[in-house]
């Protein structure tokens, strides 16, 4: 890991911008909308979830970055830029990977 | 103030521009894909359309194509970057109608830049604007 897993910068810059309460939103909707899109995967079946892996790494990617969860975002962008290329047992792999930072993440922000 | 109609499916990304455009005083309503998004431009009365360019239900490029034809209000793209971005996209988005792009993660204050440069402008950002 050579970025951070947690910049509470990123964070509190938010919270400044938005205020906190639409920050915790956000916050929250981030956590949902992330989970949902991983469960949906399910079991990946190579290329046939490519485009839907491709989409959440997309979006993931930078959604973890405007909350300063900058592992996550990195395991995301590598993740898109990757998809096409992995065999199914590497994305699953990789999936996995996602989901653990997520949850190391969910954590961070009391 | 001014009417803007968002469009994004990332429901957190929505929030957080909602709230930073509400902020700075101005109207705001939203859709989460772009077919919804063209049936309400259709009714008009926006002055500003911000749009992500990845939609669950339709390309991006092809939207604004479509909602440039549909009003006259300036359209802010986003854009997270990355591999489905082609590399010629500005050039296609500038084309097909987008007057600036905002990569993200943006902040509030960069948001609102362009965005009150926009309003300002009535239409078609200048060139520059292209980031």
């Amino acid at each position: 890991v050579t970025e951070a897993i947690y910049d509470p910068a990123r964070f509190a810059s938010l919270v400044h911008d938005v205020g906190e309460e639409t920050s915790r939103t956000a916050l929250r909707l981030f956590f949902a909308d992330t989970e949902a899109r991983l469960g949906c995967l399910g079991h990946v079946d190579g290329a046939a979830d490519a485009k839907g892996i491709q989409r959440l790494a997309h979006t993931v990617k930078s959604s973890a970055a405007t909350f300063g969860f900058d592992h996550l975002s990195s395991l995301a962008r590598k993740l898109e830029h990757d998809t096409a290329h992995l065999a199914s047992s590497d994305l699953a792999a990789r999936i996995t990977e996602l989901r653990s930072a997520l949850v190391t993440v969910r954590t961070l922000i009391p | 103030v001014a009417k803007i109609f968002v469009i994004d499916d990332d429901p957190a990304y929505r929030t957080l521009v909602v709230r930073a455009l509400e902020r700075m005083s101005h109207q705001v309503e939203t859709a989460v894909g772009g077919a919804k998004a063209l049936r309400c431009l259709a009714e008009g009365g926006f002055e500003l359309i911000v749009t992500d360019i990845f939609m669950p239900d339709m390309d991006g490029l092809a939207f604004i194509g479509k909602a440039a034809e549909l009003t006259k209000a300036p359209i802010l793209a986003i854009s997270g970057g990355g591999t489905q971005i082609s590399t010629d996209f500005l050039k296609h988005a500038r084309t097909l109608g987008a007057a600036a792009v905002l990569h993200k993660p943006f902040s509030s204050v960069e948001l609102g830049n362009i965005v009150t440069g926009l309003l300002a402008g009535g239409g078609m950002a200048p060139p520059e604007m292209f980031a």
